[in-house]
């Protein structure tokens, strides 16, 4: 007992085991690496889920609409279709929390790596230069989003410090702008045949300046597309590393899309290990896997807005919307997915009859046991009869879907289980050149030169047709603002941008669109700062409108 | 350890005014009656002058003690009332004094030693009636058929008596046949008993209801009742409720002013228990007090039964708990398991069957309702999906075997245990097995002694879980449980996550724990002198627990994600060693008396642990025992993952000492300094002092005019205590793993920032003030106390929402601010009736509390919390607002409904507005309601005649609102598909908006409950030579409840920052539950 005493009488060290104090941390290359890619496994998941929801859900060609006992999860769908979210609203919570989780992430690890003597894990000045200024992308990266989402943000630039206010739109604007003009040079260009595998280089530190230039005026009021425009043509130049658009729809989308020529930034995704899998449970039927020939259930939640009225005819209502029908017919891209063995794949939709060669989906709801067809309508035809006289009759709201409502995108590629190794392969690309061929055309529509904007457009379109043959394509006549929509909402469709796009063009709170009405109110354009947000530091103000 | 030290009220005896003398020993009471003439050397070698004129016999007996040093003790009533004496006398003995003042009083003496006893003198009665004396004998036993060593019995008005022996027996001789016979004891009811023909007296003696002489456990050591200057409750353990699942803290309930017993889970044999002391304080982990098991800080109460608690010592205020330094903010539960008594070996058998019934259930639509109300598709089927998910008349036993005994020397209590118990909830059990042993060994002639406890158990938990309530309510009542085309028989959907069959759901999985606690501990004890002892403890304590679940291939997750099945295996353990150090001084010096300690503390906590998931396996009939089989293991899918936690060590000085001046001033004073490993390395230390007094006022000369008072005291003190729960780790910066990430083409993982760091971090303090007052009136027929406090917690410990940066995780670890709480708790106990055949007696507690928050940290003005669950965001409903109470809500206000049923709230102005009209922002709400009942009482009643027992107690709250979210979220008709409360279709069913967080929800908790009724019956034993006791009882509980409210249970959750909320998807069913208990003693 008295040895007992003697040893540990006063020691309080504190011993640990399943978890390193960094000081002790780096010891190798690889530790580094480790520490530095930390906030990119947070922008990883930053890019999907709520932000995802934030830019698709309030806008005009996804919708969750209720199916029958499911999906009404207490009206929150519908809030976010008809532009009446609250402060409590969760995706609009994590959305801010993620944002600046994403920056406080990478200034820890910026701080850490400062520190860090790069000669005693084998590294070199140049690599720690490089490694804090994929950091500091990322922190504007992060600030970027938040500025379109929220506005102005508090601005960090370290970790110490108090609960700060948020600083004005401008003053995030121009933060950004800083971090990105220093961070540009210092980092190193992608060469001709190089994979992307998730680490940032200079095409997409310039990219996210371009898109900052590119909607100045929603963020600022000031226009800067022509200095958006000159750094979209020196990407499209090569001047920030080597890009080239794909030669088909899919390569930029497909399982081997790290190889893609049209890559900038993308998160990297492979079977068993970072999966770019959450919109499968969203997307698709209970029974979607046999279709696939694949396992797994899903919750059969989101879908394209209907393009057409339940008696078939397409709206013409609304000059936004019909999703489906905006694409073109014979455009490769506008067929069921099939996949066709070895890594190939055609269409990207599930429409119609859902028989493919691996199996058949059943409905297990409405549709019990009948094959399931998925319409571009909303409707509850199952009640045909019953509550309503006849087609003619039913409504199409948010709260009229049934099991088989809506078209399911498949933006990433399925295999079979045979050829399970390539489940998940696609990586979820971030930026990839055609946003940039995008920009430089928008900027070319606005400064009125509609014919280099329509040659951009169509480089990029030209690839959805076989053999080329665009039956629709832009021209200096028909491209106007809606036409210039049109493409963005066709070539990215389900890219997780939508909103912002309604925004620049001023339609998001203006226009009308299947079941949604303009709300003319501004003050939608941006969220509020959650009631979560405003819990943990008061010194937060309320965006206008909100209050 | 809990040492009963005996005391006996002989006589009394004159010194100053009104002091009983309390004797050390009863023995002293046999051995004066048998000692006739004893001569005492002291008593002629000592001369005293005197001159008093027409005084009294007790004037004359004060100067004697005053001048000598004899205490003189005799019974007031036998003092002749108007006897005046004149006596003067120079140098005279004492006997020759009382020789001559006691002349014609019918009183004789005797001198022991240097006592003087003053008895009446039967000798000159007549020989007639020394002929009809006989000798009485008999066993004198306690409740639980124990023999009593040690109890006095005398002839009534003499002299003669004895004690019983080691096995409870005495023999009496001399014993006039028209004698009465008193039993008495320590901490029992005196009994009188009329001899008549009898030859054999057997009496059973019972408790007395309150006892100013009865020992208390505290910090550290044990006072008597009347020395303790702090909030101290004890709770005996014949004061538990019997029945339900054995855990002492239920059966506590109310038992205790100011002490919150909360059920986690209704009467789920898996529930935990939530516990709060004078309201809300850490509210971390930290928020229950310490517990302490026979001197082992920190224990858990799976480690002991109720039949084995001899007493629950509740250390409510910081005074009494500041030696237990950083733990003790919440309170200190001392408890003190039995220890053998020697002599014979007696087994006691307990044995308890218990069954429930839904007292009250959510009233939703029948199949036919739900179909007339068009709410969804008409199955067919008509379900009664709350009577699906639970089980009829659930059957729970318990058993018990005690064996105890042993000599002097070496004394053992051995206890077996054994107990299945079913919950009302489908697939809700648990199954229990444990023994303790407790031994207490001396040697060398009392100089050393080795007291051991040691307890082992083992759980093993079938768990359901409360998702299949909320199912209940809302599930379409059309739809078939079962379904005879599915091989198991279950109607299994697919499709959506909404909703499932909640029957095949628990039938179609397993979901087991399987537990082992042991706590061990072994003390040596030196008696170095008779004032001082030392000890050295070392205790162990393991808690082991295995989780093993399996989803069958056929479970509608498995059918869902087309995989067969999914199995999982977890195992973690938690390790803590204890080592103690004490001194033990205690002394008396003529009027002053002490009683110290001091010592040291090491503690040291370990835990580690691994889990496994596997899916897709080839077999479904192994379940989970199989692990490597599933297909997703080469799959590279399947899960696994070890973790240990950081050691953590908390060590400790500390001391007390008690002073008493002339057993009426009494001054007490702790300290401990304390440091954990949890914090950072300048904030590892702590003191915490503690000092308070008392003045047993009821003993003061100006006192003696007010007969009624037998025992008054005030008392009052002051005491910090501290909290440091919280996970280790806060307050260092860490690396943990992410996930993958891919560089140079090979996949690695990521590593940042576990947690946030806070370097701040301190200690929890929680200062209080507490002044009480004990008292007894009429012979302490009435007894109670009052307690007022007022407690400040500054630095509270949380883990609250920062802002983000410059923290990198969303919480961190907080010293948050300050609250304060304010209170009274009073307790009356009276013994109303005690015949022969007839006792009642009653027990009313009342207790007040008030938590207000004073501040938060830094540049925070508030901090909003409960945010309501899907489906929808309805937001937050509790704001925590410097200088609001704790308790209040903070939601929209109500202001009706419009005709199209859309939903009308008041702005920030008082305005109503129609929500579909105009957006509610969060300036409109307010703070409305209060969770917390103004008061909370309790009321306990025991009448026993002859052999029968019955004991009704009672338990109302009053003064609070609850938050319900039953109604809030299945009481309105906008659904499909779903159902809904009857309400739905009845007083909302013109509402046509969505849910709105507001006061509407809110109502007025009002409740006075039979929370508890036990009929017992004692068997006669007395002739039976094998059996010492045996007795029957009933226990029912929460009989009925009176109320308004119109959810569950009125009786809300009231602990923690966020009380008042009853939850729709969590809640256990409301049960009456019956227990039949046999207890025999062989």
């Amino acid at each position: 007992m008295l040895l007992f005493t003697g040893v540990a009488c006063t020691d309080l060290e504190e011993e640990w085991y399943s978890a390193v104090v960094p000081e002790t941390f780096f010891k190798t290359e690889q530790d580094v690496k480790a520490a530095l890619y930390r906030s990119f496994t947070h922008a990883r998941w930053y890019v999907q889920e709520d932000r995802w929801q934030l830019q698709e859900m309030t806008a005009d060609q996804f919708a969750i609409t209720t199916k029958g006992p499911h999906w009404y999860n207490g009206g929150e769908n519908y809030r976010y279709h008809y532009h009446q979210w609250t402060v409590n609203d969760g995706w609009i919570w994590q959305s801010w929390r993620g944002s600046l989780m994403g920056v406080a992430l990478a200034l820890d690890t910026k701080q850490d790596l400062e520190n860090l003597d790069y000669s005693t894990v084998g590294l070199t000045e140049e690599d720690k230069a490089s490694h804090l200024m994929q950091l500091q992308t990322l922190i504007a990266y992060f600030y970027l989003r938040g500025l379109d989402f929220f506005g102005g943000l508090p601005i960090f630039t370290s970790n110490e410090g108090e609960n700060i206010p948020r600083s004005t739109d401008k003053e995030t604007f121009e933060h950004i702008e800083s971090l990105l003009l220093e961070a540009i040079p210092q980092l190193p260009k992608k060469a001709a045949g190089e994979k992307e595998e998730g680490a940032l280089r200079q095409g997409a530190a310039a990219a996210m300046l371009a898109q900052l230039y590119f909607n100045a005026e929603s963020y600022i009021g000031e226009s800067r597309f022509s200095d958006c425009a000159t750094i979209c043509q020196g990407i499209i130049n090569g001047e920030y590393g080597d890009y080239d658009l794909d030669p088909t729809w899919f390569g930029a989308l497909g399982f081997y899309n790290n190889e893609s020529p049209e890559v900038i930034w993308s998160a990297p995704s492979e079977f068993n290990k970072l999966q770019y899998d959450w919109m499968w449970n969203r997307f698709y039927h209970y029974e979607t896997y046999k279709y696939f020939g694949l396992d797994g259930g899903a919750w059969n939640g989101h879908h394209l807005q209907p393009s057409r009225k339940p008696t078939g005819e397409i709206y013409t209502e609304f000059k936004l919307g019909n999703p489906y029908e905006k694409f073109d017919d014979g455009d490769l891209r506008k067929k069921p997915y099939v996949y066709l063995g070895g890594g190939r794949y055609e269409g990207m939709f599930l429409v119609g009859d859902q028989i493919s060669p691996y199996g058949t989906s059943y409905g297990t709801q409405e549709y019990k046991d009948e094959v399931i067809s998925f319409v571009d309508m909303v409707a509850t035809f199952k009640k045909v009869g019953d509550e309503y006289p006849d087609i003619a009759s039913l409504p199409s709201t948010m709260a009229d879907g049934e099991e088989n409502t809506g078209i399911r995108l498949v933006k990433a590629p399925m295999p079979n289980l045979a050829d399970e190794s390539l489940r998940w392969g696609a990586d979820n690309v971030i930026i990839r050149l055609a946003e940039v061929y995008y920009m430089l055309a928008e900027c070319k529509l606005r400064a009125g030169d509609e014919a280099a904007a329509a040659d951009l457009i169509n480089d990029v379109r030209v690839r959805n047709f076989e053999e080329g043959n665009d039956p629709n394509p832009v021209t200096a006549a028909n491209l106007d603002e809606y036409r210039m929509l049109d493409e963005w909402g066709v070539e990215f469709l389900g890219e997780g941008r939508r909103r912002t796009d309604l925004i620049r063009w001023n339609k998001f709170v203006n226009d009308d669109w299947w079941d949604h009405e303009a709300s003319n109110s501004e003050h939608l354009r941006r969220f509020p700062v959650p009631q979560d947000a405003l819990s943990g530091n008061n010194a937060l103000e309320q965006n206008p409108g909100y209050n | 350890m809990k040492k009963k030290l005996i005391h006996l009220f002989l006589f009394e005896r004159r010194k100053g005014r009104k002091l009983f003398l309390v004797m050390k020993l009863s023995l002293f009471l046999i051995l004066i009656s048998l000692v006739s003439a004893s001569a005492s050397v002291y008593s002629q070698s000592v001369r005293i002058d005197m001159e008093l004129h027409d005084a009294s016999l007790e004037s004359v007996f004060q100067s004697i003690q005053d001048q000598t040093e004899f205490d003189v003790f005799y019974k007031n009533e036998h003092l002749p009332r108007y006897k005046k004496v004149d006596a003067v006398y120079a140098k005279a003995t004492v006997e020759h004094v009382l020789d001559d003042v006691l002349v014609g009083t019918g009183l004789k003496y005797r001198v022991f030693n240097k006592d003087i006893v003053i008895t009446k003198d039967n000798s000159g009665n007549g020989s007639d009636q020394e002929s009809q004396q006989k000798t009485v004998r008999g066993v004198i036993t306690d409740l639980d058929g124990m023999p009593l060593p040690g109890v006095t019995i005398v002839v009534k008005g003499t002299t003669n008596g004895t004690v019983t022996n080691l096995d409870g027996q005495y023999s009496l001789p001399g014993v006039p046949a028209d004698a009465v016979l008193q039993f008495s004891f320590v901490g029992m009811q005196t009994q009188e008993i009329e001899v008549g023909t009898q030859t054999e007296v057997n009496v059973t003696m019972l408790a007395d209801a309150i006892n100013v002489d009865e020992v208390v456990v505290v910090g550290y050591g044990t006072l008597e009742k009347k020395e303790v200057t702090s909030s101290i409750t004890t709770v005996k353990s014949k004061d538990l409720i019997p029945g339900g699942s054995g855990n002492p803290l239920i059966g506590m309930q109310g038992k205790v002013t100011g002490l919150s017993i909360q059920s986690t889970n209704g009467t789920s044999p898996n529930a935990t228990t939530s516990v709060q002391l004078r309201g809300v304080a850490s509210v971390l982990a930290g928020q229950g007090p310490l517990i302490v098991i026979d001197g082992v800080p920190g224990g858990s109460l799976n480690s002991v039964s109720r039949e084995d608690i001899e007493s629950i010592d509740v250390l409510k205020d910081a005074s009494a708990g500041a030696i237990y330094g950083t733990r003790a903010a919440g309170g200190v539960i001392l408890i003190t398991t039995k220890s053998a008594k020697a002599g014979k070996i007696r087994l006691t058998y307990t044995s308890e069957f218990t069954t429930e019934t839904i007292r009250r259930k959510p009233e939703v639509l029948s199949a036919e309702e739900f179909v007339a109300n068009d709410l969804g598709t008409d199955y067919g089927s008509s379900t009664d999906w709350y009577d699906e998910v639970t089980v009829d008349n659930p059957f729970s036993q318990r058993h018990h075997i005690n064996l105890s005994g042993g000599s002097e020397t070496s004394r053992i209590y051995a206890t077996f245990l054994k107990s299945d118990q079913e919950g009302i909830a489908i697939g809700d059990k648990r199954e229990e097995m444990g023994g303790r042993i407790n031994a207490n060994f001396t040697l060398i002639d009392g100089f050393a002694e080795i007291i051991a406890h040691a307890d082992y158990r083992k759980t093993n938990s079938d768990r359901s879980h409360n998702g299949i309530f909320d199912m209940a309510l809302k599930l379409n009542p059309t739809q078939p449980a079962y379904d005879d085309t599915q091989v198991h028989g279950y109607n299994v959907w697919t499709g959506g996550w909404e909703y499932y069959n909640p029957v095949a759901d628990i039938y179609l999985r397993t979901d087991q724990g399987h537990s082992t606690n042991f706590l061990g501990d072994v003390t040596l004890k030196l008696n170095l002198t008779d004032n001082l002892s030392t000890q050295a403890m070392i205790a162990h304590r393991a808690n082991e627990y295995r989780d093993v679940l399996y989803y069958s291939a056929q479970h509608k997750e498995s059918l869902d994600n087309a995989r067969a099945g999914r199995a999982r295996q977890a195992y973690g353990r938690n390790m803590d060693k204890t080592f103690e150090w004490l001194a033990k001084y205690i002394n008396t010096f003529g009027d002053h008396s002490i009683n110290a300690v001091a010592g040291y503390s090491f503690q040291e906590f370990n835990a580690d642990g691994f889990d496994m998931t596997n899916y897709d396996f080839p077999v479904d009939g192994i379940e989970a025992w199989d692990m490597g089989k599933g297909t997703f293991l080469s799959e590279g899918k399947a899960g696994m993952g070890s973790w240990k936690d950081p050691r953590e060590r908390l060590i400790a000085f500390f001391g007390r000492a008690n002073y008493t001046f002339r057993e009426k001033y009494i001054l007490s004073v702790s300290g401990r300094y304390e440091g954990s490993s949890k914090f950072y390395t300048d904030n590892q230390w702590g003191f915490f002092p503690a000092v308070s007094a008392g003045w047993r006022i009821g003993d003061e000369a100006f006192m003696s005019n007010l007969d009624f008072v037998s025992d008054l005291k005030l008392r009052g003190g002051y005491g910090v205590t501290g909290n440091q729960s919280f996970a280790p780790g806060a307050a260092t910066r860490m690396y943990a793993s992410d996930t993958w990430w891919l560089v140079d083409d090979e996949w690695i993982y990521t590593y940042g920032s576990a947690h946030n760091q806070n370097k701040d971090l301190q200690w929890e303090e929680k200062k209080e003030f507490n002044v009480g007052v004990d008292f007894g009136f009429f012979d302490n027929k009435l007894t109670g106390k009052f307690d007022l406090y007022d407690r400040k917690v500054d630095k509270m410990i949380y883990d609250i929402s920062v802002s983000v940066p410059p923290a990198v995780h969303d919480k961190t670890t907080m010293n948050v601010g300050s609250l304060r709480n304010k209170g009274w708790e009073a307790e009356v106990n009276y013994n109303a009736v005690s015949s022969a055949n007839w006792d009642y007696s009653t027990t009313f507690r009342i207790s007040h509390n008030k938590s207000t928050l004073e501040s938060l940290w830094g540049s925070q003005t508030y901090w909003d919390r409960v945010g309501f669950p899907a489906p929808g965001s309805p937001g937050n409903a509790v704001r925590l607002f410097p200088g609001q109470d704790i308790g209040k809500f903070y939601v929209w206000r109500f202001a009706g409904f419009t005709d199209e049923g859309n939903w009308m709230l008041y702005d920030k102005d008082g305005n109503a507005f129609d929500v579909t009209q105009q957006t509610k922002t969060n300036d409109d709400k307010a703070f409305v309601g209060n969770a917390i009942p103004k008061v909370q009482m309790s009321w306990n009643n025991t009448v026993s005649f002859r052999n029968f027992e019955l004991e009704a107690f009672f338990t109302s709250w009053l003064g609070h609102d609850i938050f319900n979210t039953i109604d809030m979220y299945y009481g309105l008709p906008n659904v499909e598909e779903q159902n809904v409360l009857a309400d739905a279709f009845d007083k909302n069913k013109d509402v046509t908006g969505e849910k709105e967080l507001c006061d509407y929800w809110i109502e007025d908790g009002d409740f006075i409950k039979l929370k508890a009724l036990t009929l017992r019956y004692r068997f006669e034993t007395r002739n039976i030579n094998w059996l010492q006791n045996a007795n029957v009882y009933v226990t029912g509980r929460d009989l009925f409840t009176i109320t308004s409210y119109s959810g569950m249970d009125p009786e809300s959750n009231i602990n923690g920052l966020d009380p008042g909320f009853e939850w729709h998807n969590n809640i256990y069913p409301r049960t009456r539950t019956w227990t039949l208990g046999v207890q025999l003693t062989f």
